[in-house]
């Protein structure tokens, strides 16, 4: 092997006198053969003839030999590379048509692979991190809450649960605190987690300690753990941040530690995280030990397996049920759950990335077929080129070999691009702060993508060689037999009648327009499904709706007659504020977590109190509807004598509160009138004075939720937001507010403030970038499938030009001419629109769970995209069929 | 010449590489040599393309079957001549055994009365 190696090297080294020496070798054989024929009787000069024609073909000869060098291969490697290199500079609009077409496809695949292997598929940065579960519950009875564990569940688990070698819990969702000390008062999210969480993870803070188990009692001192970036902006990465007292929620909590940028457990965000997971700020602190809010983390032990942990789960659920009957979270039919923890992390962007990557790799395909329809168009104007090689003795293989050089050498200049794309991309992606994407920053382009990214490359330039390879190793018998240039259009069309008159280029833009149609069906639906979130009721009118939050330190707030109190001076306050139209406090708006809790109607049957329905409780000021503009359906809304705590209780409810508790709203008996008995707020009878729209208050993907209002009086929350509606500037507005707010109490901050229109587009920014990429990948493909026709439309053209001379001297119409061109490209297109109706058809399902309002296989999403498709096809033969049309009849017979 | 056309045409793949190696092994020889020494032995049976000789003999040498050297010939010119090397050696005793047994299947089986 080596020596092989070497003696090659050799040869490559000592090339001329290699030859030189072959050539003195021929030369010696031919001399002798000479004097032999001499020596027979011949005469000297036919001696020498027939020497040379005993021999064969010198140079024929000389090149097998060279052959068997072994540097042959590698020099004539390098030649098709030079030679490849100089064709390619010779058409640099075909060049860099294939290399920026390649470039963004291949850019594209490598980009959404990293994304994958980064954010979907890499491991997660703890120790052993295949060992890490979360476990959650579900249950079938309650559609409206996804609950959870309660504190006693978490320990049930913690005490009994063998496969695990340590249990926690945290808060399922995140809280917003206000940090009010060490400088301005600012919103953080924070993060309610188990003392042991970092244990369990296996991670070590970069400042200070984790918690300690006494931490978690609600007795001992209250402790934070600082985000590196936090401790950064605000404390100057101050290592003796430690041991200092901080404000939170206007409570003081110890510093104990740091944690790293890209620890995003159990969400990605997270400014601070404190313990005692049950503690929620939703609710007041009387229900913490009762309500479902937790989720559990636990470690497996080495060698359980997930099965396992769940079947032990499964009979602990059963044991749980059984000995604990009455427990909020032991109703008949509730689950445990075990999934990995990665599953949970990544699975609101496990679909959308793998939607991309799937239309980033359709979109790699019509560039393939693209660019391999561009060299065969080439290869075959070329045929004249090829023919004449082929004279010259150049065999099949190194024709083949050498188009095939020739597009690996596009393919390998646009994966360079491509890679230099992606890298580009992916530099500024943690500063496009895409939102809720988890492990952005951890994303990069390693030895694993571009091992990826080099395989995508060979297989593309295989794609993109083959068939032009195919076609000239088939024209060339032909190009020889007949060594005229339109050969190779016969080898078409001989080829073609196999595939029912297509040619190899038309079945290329088939296939390109099946596969965009495609994309462009899964794009319209995406379109479609967003254009519908955008105009659906929200029963609120966002616009020129200003938010923000006033959380009241329990301490100084600590009864609900202090609440009630500020509530009201606030209120009032804010309504004599000049320029603010309408203004209201409320519980929660929408998009922030609401409350739900359990509700009776009076007079229907008693069932115990964790059986009872669920529905959002919500508390708001007197002007609430006005400003959130939700229409009252029926009664009326409260005025100002319900909002007082001597008033009877009166509720408001919603539509689908109707809906629920009286099934044939709006016939049937009027809940107007009814009384509702309401624990949370222990009003044994509250009259249903009205009832208004549907408000959704998780944003228009969801759907409402049953829910009912009470008077600000009767339910007051231990934190308000604030919604106006008002013409002002958000600095002017929040001046005032903050004016107001002041006037009242001195030392309370203000936090959140956001127009509702922003957080509502929060809401929906995953699916609007996941649609805007999806429909800018389409238009490419529609793009390149319309390059790809009107290549071959042009070509059509160009092969018949002589033939439409004829026709039009014989009498054909502009209309035949049309015809004849337009159609092919429509028929092109609709077959290839058949196949695409085909293949969606079959693979619409995938895309189910992420469209909304519409299915996946509805003509109000075929119609528009077969109609487009149709359009494009003969926009793309415009031009080439203009060009026929005006041809000459002279001049066209003349060429032929 | 005597050589009739089947003999030309009909050299089975391989055996102009067995030929060579038995004719370099009696002695080093150069392309021509080794061309009028096959047809010499075989009494102008075998008649060697002289087209497919030197494709032949490079590609021998290419695979370490025989070796190149520069050496001066009878009629006092510099020539190129061959030289079985061990592995060269390996391959014609391999091949002229497996070539014999054929040869001798191929006999009995004509020799059938």
């Amino acid at each position: 092997m080596l020596e092989g190696f070497l003696r090659r090297a050799q040869v490559l080294f000592r090339r001329k006198r290699a030859e030189r020496e072959l050539d003195e070798e021929l030369q010696f054989h031919l001399d002798r053969l000479t004097e032999k024929h001499v020596d027979e009787g011949i005469a000297p000069a036919e001696a020498a003839r027939l020497a040379r024609m005993r021999l064969g073909g010198l140079s024929g000869v000389k090149e097998e030999c060279r052959e068997s060098w072994g540097f042959s291969r590698i020099e004539a490697l390098l030649g098709d590379i030079t030679y490849g290199l100089r064709k390619l500079g010779k058409s640099p609009v075909f060049t860099a048509t294939a290399i920026c077409v390649l470039a963004l496809s291949i850019g594209g695949a490598t980009l959404f692979f990293a994304l994958l292997r980064s954010v979907v598929l890499a491991p997660l940065p703890y120790r052993s991190p295949e060992e890490l579960v979360v476990l959650s519950l579900d249950n079938p009875a309650t559609s409206t809450f996804d609950q959870s564990f309660t504190v006693r569940r978490v320990l049930h688990t913690r005490d009994h649960g063998e496969s695990f070698s340590a249990v926690g819990a945290f808060l399922k969702w995140p809280e917003v605190m206000t940090l009010s000390s060490a400088g301005d008062p600012v919103a953080l999210v924070a993060a309610r987690v188990s003392w042991n969480f970092l244990e369990i993870l296996g991670t070590q803070p970069i400042v200070g300690r984790g918690f300690v188990a006494e931490e978690d009692h609600p007795s001992g001192r209250s402790a934070v753990i600082l985000r590196e970036g936090l401790w950064q902006r605000r404390f100057g990465a101050d290592p003796q941040v430690t041991e200092q007292v901080l404000l939170l929620d206007s409570q003081p909590y110890t510093v104990v530690g740091v944690l790293p940028e890209g620890f995003d457990f159990p969400f990605p965000e997270v400014d601070a995280w404190v313990t005692r997971p049950s503690h929620t700020s939703q609710m007041p602190a009387r229900f913490w030990p009762f309500v479902m809010t937790q989720d559990v983390i636990a470690r497996l032990n080495p060698g359980t397996t997930l099965a396992q942990a769940q079947s032990e789960m499964d009979s602990l659920n059963q044991s749980y049920l059984s000995q604990y009957p009455k427990s909020m979270d032991a109703q008949p039919g509730v689950t445990v759950r075990a999934q990995p923890l990665k599953t949970r992390v990544v699975a609101d962007v496990r679909p959308v990335l793998w939607i991309l990557f799937g239309a980033v790799c359709v979109l790699l395909l019509i560039a393939c077929t693209n660019v391999s329809g561009l060299v065969l168009t080439r290869a075959s104007a070329r045929s004249h080129e090829f023919a004449t090689l082929a004279a010259l003795g150049a065999g099949t293989s190194r024709l083949v070999s050498r188009l095939f050089v020739e597009s690996a050498t596009v393919v390998a200049l646009g994966s360079g691009l491509a890679v230099i794309l992606a890298a580009g991309v992916i530099r500024i992606l943690p500063s496009l702060q895409m939102p809720h994407l988890p492990r952005s920053d951890q994303v990069q382009l390693d030895a694993g993508v571009l091992v990826f990214t080099v395989g995508v490359a060979a297989l593309t330039s295989l794609v993109v060689g083959l068939f032009p390879a195919l076609e000239v190793a088939r024209s060339r018998i032909a190009s020889l037999l007949t060594g005229h240039a339109s050969s190779a259009n016969r080898i078409s069309t001989a080829w073609g009648k196999r595939f029912a008159g297509i040619t190899r280029q038309e079945q290329l833009v088939v296939c390109q327009v099946a596969l965009s149609f495609v994309l462009m069906f899964g794009a319209g639906l995406l379109v479609q499904s967003f254009a519908r979130l955008q105009s659906v009721d929200l029963g609120f009118n966002p616009e020129r709706l200003l938010t923000l939050k006033v959380p009241l330190p329990t301490t100084s707030y600590d009864t609900r007659e202090k609440r009630s109190v500020f509530f009201r001076e606030l209120d009032r306050r804010l309504s004599a504020a000049p320029g603010i139209d309408d203004s209201a406090l409320m519980r929660s708006i929408p998009t922030a977590p609401a409350l739900f809790t359990n509700v009776h109607v009076v007079g229907r049957d008693n069932v115990p109190e964790r059986e009872e329905p669920r529905a959002i409780l919500q508390s708001i000021t007197t002007g609430y509807f006005a400003t959130m503009g939700t229409a009252v359906r029926r009664g009326r809304a409260f005025s100002d004598p319900d909002n007082r705590s001597q008033a009877p209780p009166t509720v408001v409810i919603n539509e689908s509160f109707a809906r629920h508790f009286w099934p044939a709203y709006p016939a049937g008996p009027d809940p107007v009138g009814q009384h509702l008995r309401l624990a949370f707020d222990r009003i044994d009878s509250a009259e249903i004075i009205g009832i208004v729209e549907d408000v959704r208050e998780s944003g228009p993907a969801e759907p409402a939720d049953p829910s009912f209002y009470l008077p600000m009086a009767f339910s007051p929350p231990e934190k308000c937001f604030v919604a106006l509606r008002t013409g002002l500037s958000t600095q002017t507005a929040v001046g005032l507010v903050t004016e107001a707010l002041h006037g009242v109490d001195p030392n309370l901050a203000i936090s959140e403030i956001k127009m509702m229109t922003e957080a509502l587009g929060d809401v929906l920014i995953r699916r609007r970038l996941a649609t805007g990429l999806l429909v800018a990948f389409a238009s490419l493909a529609l793009l390149l499938s319309v390059v790809g026709l009107y290549g071959v439309i042009s070509q059509l053209v160009q092969r018949r030009t002589p033939e439409i001379g004829i026709r039009i001297a014989l009498g054909a119409t502009r209309a035949d001419i049309v015809r004849m061109f337009v159609g092919r490209a429509v028929a092109l297109a609709g077959v290839g629109i058949v196949t695409g109706v085909a293949t969606t058809l079959t693979l619409g399902h995938l895309a189910q769970g992420f469209v909304f309002g519409i299915a996946t296989n509805n003509p109000v999403t075929f119609g528009p995209v077969i109609s487009f498709t149709l359009l494009a096809a003969m926009a793309a033969a415009a031009a080439p069929t203009w060009r026929a049309l005006k041809v000459a009849p002279a001049i066209a017979i003349q060429q032929t | 010449m005597k050589g009739d056309r089947l003999a030309r045409s009909d050299l089975p793949q391989g055996t102009l590489d067995l030929l060579i190696l038995k004719t370099v092994a009696l002695q080093p020889q150069h392309g021509w040599g080794i061309s009028e020494r096959i047809q010499q032995v075989s009494r102008d049976v075998l008649q060697i393309q002289q087209g497919s000789l030197y494709p032949a003999l490079h590609r021998l040498e290419g695979k370490g079957r025989i070796r190149a050297k520069w050496a001066v010939s009878d009629n006092n010119r510099r020539a190129t001549y061959y030289e079985l090397t061990p592995a060269g050696q390996r391959q014609l005793e391999d091949e002229s055994t497996s070539w014999r047994a054929l040869s001798t299947a191929a006999e009995s089986v004509l020799d059938m009365a």
